[in-house]
Parts: structure tokens; sequence; C-alpha cells
């Protein structure tokens, strides 16, 4: 039987990222490309990783804004800015899923003794698209124009199978099973809509309270909606967030606070042999214990909505593995484009158990100081959703909190296990196992 | 057993629903029924499927309402707003369904709160696209 344990060690040990924002109205983005982006990200990593450039043995590059790019092969984009000619590269369309599979793709060929050091990266420009013509020369690629929602719409449509999809989505739209999954979590542990309410209400308090002291998120600096709510006149801050004037519902049940923030942004990690990594860091290395990553149909087709065996199948690959028992997790990280993955995510992973997440997620104990902590640094829905690069800054926010470097945000203790969902159109679904090194 | 590689599923599948019939497929080796149709049975991987029209009786499990603009673009405004949601099927299958009649656009979360409704689905020409259509059955 094949054994599904890679035979030598695999850690990260570089982490990188642009700041979020919009090419067209950040000043720290302004005018940039993806490639700029791209090299920013790779470039911070290295240095984190203690490597260089020449170090470097392949590349992996998150594909699915190659549309906005015009191009069909973004690694070699990658090759020729990064000093990497003559190197190895990879285009992958993994959309928000990316991270589990660039990790998969690394680890084989470092576990496999061809190489050492690979980086999985990604780039991406939501907010802004090509003047009309660039595509004939006239204008440089750093010219952009605002995208329009439709355009947008139709990147995020071409992630799936549309045979069968087009005429029957095209109404509901892309947000159709989020709403769908927090209505089948209601009904299946007999909550009332007030409960649910508070639940996402209380996933945005906490995530807010990470994003705003993170120095990369897009609301850095800014208040969280505790302030907020007094600001407004509001001792309860559960009573603002259910103000409609404040946080109205966008598509009930999800408010406003509820749903991602699109934004600009590049992301890359650094992954090496774990016992090679002392050559380059003294960081401790986190090591990839499991990884697995599937795809299958569009949306689930059995009664229990929330039932998706795509969900079943890769997590089991992934903690078999790394030998998880789920007990064993300190924090865990989720694509949260909305706020509704957070009710069934936590206990897919058995983070926390079957009816309980979203009694934790009103307790606000999923903030970083809480019992269960999830995506402090925000998530996609304050951190800022720039699609695959946010899966692999969702993989850098659960390595630096294993390396007791997230300032404020940090929690204590120091997470010795963390497990990472990745989940992207298509769909597509990953799941990432890290254990920190001394505590394996 | 010589497979037949030849199939149509995807013209088959619309051809159909644009004489009112919605259909899928029946796995002639474990007997599941499935929907979408595609060449490979979802249930035991085996490939020796055979088309079947399904009785267009089912639950409603889910409702959501769409009130617009039409993500899938202007040409279906016309039919908003409207509810949609996830239904059972009787042979089994569950599939979103785009226009759900008989529903409380205005009461959603109560609606929900009534499910399953039992429905009929036909099928309607929308802007050139048949889609299935189900009707609460109260």
């Amino acid at each position: 039987m094949t054994k599904r344990k890679w035979e030598r060690g695999v850690s990260i040990i570089g982490c990188g990222m642009t700041k979020m924002g919009t090419v067209l109205d950040s000043p720290w983005l302004k005018g940039m490309t993806e490639r700029e982006l791209l090299a920013w990200a790779v470039m911070e990593a290295v240095q984190d990783a203690g490597i260089k450039i020449d170090d470097i043995d392949s590349i992996v590059v998150g594909q699915f804004q190659g549309d906005q790019m015009k191009t069909k092969c973004i690694h070699a984009i990658a090759n020729s800015w990064l000093g990497l000619e003559g190197k190895p590269g990879y285009s992958l369309v993994h959309a928000c899923g990316l991270a589990a599979a660039g990790i998969t793709i690394a680890g084989n060929a470092i576990a496999s003794g061809m190489e050492d050091i690979v980086v999985v990266s990604a780039t991406s420009i939501t907010s802004a698209m090509f003047d009309e013509d660039f595509q004939r020369y006239r204008k440089h690629p750093g010219i952009r124009k605002p995208i329009p929602w439709e355009i947008h719409a139709d990147y995020l449509y071409s992630g799936f199978d549309q045979a069968y999809d087009n005429p029957i989505t095209g109404i509901g739209g892309p947000g159709f099973r989020e709403i769908f999954t927090i209505l089948q979590y209601a009904k299946k542990y007999h909550l009332t809509w007030e409960e649910i309410d508070d639940a996402l209400n209380g996933a945005a308090i906490s995530l807010r309270r990470g994003a705003v002291i993170h120095p990369k998120s897009l609301v850095y600096g800014q208040d969280d909606f505790e302030t907020m709510a007094k600001k407004a006149g509001f001792d309860d801050v559960f009573e603002y967030m259910k103000s409609p004037r404040h946080n109205p519902f966008v598509n009930w049940p999800l408010r406003k606070s509820n749903w991602k923030v699109m934004c600009d942004g590049a992301a890359a990690i650094v992954l090496c042999a774990t016992e090679e990594a002392s050559k380059y860091t003294s960081k401790t290395p986190i090591e990839v214990s499991g990884v697995y990553h599937t795809g299958g149909f569009p949306c689930p087709t059995t009664p229990d909505y929330n039932y998706h065996p795509i969900e079943e199948i890769t997590v089991r690959r992934a903690y078999e593995m790394a030998d998880l028992d789920p007990s064993e997790i300190d924090y865990f990280g989720l694509h949260d484009f909305n706020l509704s993955w957070h009710l069934i995510d936590p206990e897919i992973a058995g983070y926390i158990p079957p009816g309980k997440s979203w009694k934790y997620l009103k307790d606000l104990e999923t903030a970083f100081d809480g019992m269960k902590p999830i995506q402090t640094h925000g998530g996609e829905i304050h951190f800022g959703d720039c699609y695959d690069p946010a899966s692999i800054i969702d993989v850098i926010e659960a390595v630096q909190q294993m390396r007791g470097e997230c300032g404020e945000r940090q929690i204590h203790p120091v997470p010795k296990c963390a497990v990472i969902f990745g989940r992207g159109t298509g769909p597509v679904f990953g799941v990432t196992v890290l254990r920190r090194k001394e505590a394996l | 057993m010589v497979l037949d590689f030849t199939e149509r599923y995807v013209t088959t599948f619309y051809e159909n629903l644009a004489k009112g019939k919605l259909v899928g497929q029946k796995c002639k080796r474990c007997g599941s029924y499935q929907f979408f149709p595609i060449p490979v049975c979802r249930t035991c991987k085996g490939t020796d499927l055979e088309w079947t029209e399904f009785s267009g009786k089912g639950k409603l499990l889910l409702v959501q309402a769409a009130k617009g603009p039409a993500s899938g673009g202007p040409r279906f405004d016309s039919i908003l707003p409207c509810a949609f949601g996830v239904v059972q099927l009787a042979e089994g299958p569950v599939i979103f369904c785009p226009v759900i009649e008989g529903i409380d656009l205005n009461n959603i979360p109560e609606e929900n709160r009534q499910l399953p409704l039992y429905v009929e689905i036909t099928t309607r020409e929308v802007a050139g696209n048949f889609i299935p259509v189900a009707r609460a059955l109260r």
C-alpha cells in the first residue's frame, strides 16, 4: 500500500506578502502591476527565510488571475522577473484553494530529493482591469480602470464547470451555496435566526479585532467594532451589529460585515527540506505534517446540504498523512470569503464539536484571545481577499502564530499545531496540517 | 463490455429540458440516480448508466429570495424577484432549482421554518434558456 507520507520532512521557513490595498487607490500599491506585487512578496519571503534568490530550485505561482494579466503562463513571468531563469516553474489554477495544491507540489519535489527549496506564491489584482487598448500594446499594463462587477462575476464563474450551471445559477449567483450553508446549519441544529445573526456578528467582531492590529491588513489602524459601536452611541456591540443603519442585511442572513472585502496583493512562502532549514534560518521551522487537495461537483448533492464528499475525503487524507488527532489543533484557518464557513469548517475539521461553532462565534471565543482562535489576521472578511494570494496568507498567519511573531494578536500559549482549510471556485478544497518542528 | 464513449451528455440534457423533461441517469450497476448527467456513476464509479426522466416530484429543502440584479446578466431580470432553492427529487438526487413559485418572498425566514414543502417541477424558457421551475404544493 502507498505510504502517503513524505520520506523527507518539508518545512515552511519564509513568509512574505504585500500590504493589502488597491492599485488604483492605495498609495503603497498605486500603479503597480501583478509583477511588482509578486516580487514584493517573494523578496520578503526570501529575506524571511534567510536564503538567496539563487537558492530557489523552483517556483509555483497562482494562475487564477491570468486572464486579468493576459497571460496563460504566469510562472514564466515569475521566472523572468525574479531571476529564476533556467528553473522550473508551475502555473496553478486553484483559485482560493491554491495554497494546499502549491504546498503539495513543492513538498513532493522536496521530499523526493529532486529539490531543496521551493517557493509557493500568487499575485492578484481584483480591483482593476486593463484598458481595452492594452491588447494592442498601446498602453502599458500599469494603466488600469475599475473593473465592473459583471466582468468580475464572469471571472468567478469561469472557475466553475458551466455545462449545467450557467442557466441555473445564473439567477442565484456565485453566493448561493454560502447562503444555503447557513440555512442548513440553522435547520440541522434547530437554531433561531437571532442565534445565527449573533453567531455571524460575533465572528465579524472577532475577525476585525485581529485585522485592525495587523500592519498588512486593509483596515490596519482603523476602529474595531467595539469602538465603532461606542462612537455610535451603542453600549452593546451586538446591538450595533444588528442595526440596519450600521450593518444592514446585504443578502439575508448575511450582513454587510459578513462579506469579504476584495483587494489586490501578493503572497509567498518558502518551503525547504526540514533537515536543511538550520543552514538558512534560526527561526523555528514549521513542518508540513499533512496536506491534501481535491476537486469535485460545484455544489453538494445530498439532503444535508453541508455535506460535500470532497471535504470529508480531503480532511481524512491530510489527517492520515499527519497522524493527526483533531484534539491537537491549537489554531484553525479557513478561507472565509463570507462568514458561512465559520459555522461549518471548524466542525468539519474537528476543531469544534458538531453543532457548537455558532456558540463559540457568538461568545467571541474565536478571536485571537479566545478559546478557539480562528483567522487571527482578520480573514478575507476584514484582512482583505485577493483570491489565490489570500489562501497563502491564511497559511502565513498560522506560521507566524506558531513562531510567536504576531505581537498584539499573538495566541497564548504559542500554537504547536495548526490546520488550514482552503476553498476555491471549481470547487477546489485543500487541507494543510502544520506542526512546529520542536513540537514534533 | 464495449463502452460507448460517443454520448452527448450536455446536448441531450438540454434538448430534453426544452421538451419539458428533466432528465438524469440511473446506474445499472448500483441503481443510483444522478443529476447532472456525466459518464461515471458518482456512487459506485460504474460506467453503465442509462438515461431516465425524473418524475418532477420533490421536496423543497432550503429556499432563498433573489431580488436582483441577476448574476447571469440582465436577460434574467424578467423573472426577478423570485425564490430559488434546493430541491430533493423523489428519485433521490438533490438539485439547485432557480425558480420556486408559491413562496412568500417577503418572509423567507418563516418560509424556511416551514420546510420541507412538496413541489412539482416543470421547465420554462427564460431568455433562450430552459430552466427547471418548481411550484410549491401547499
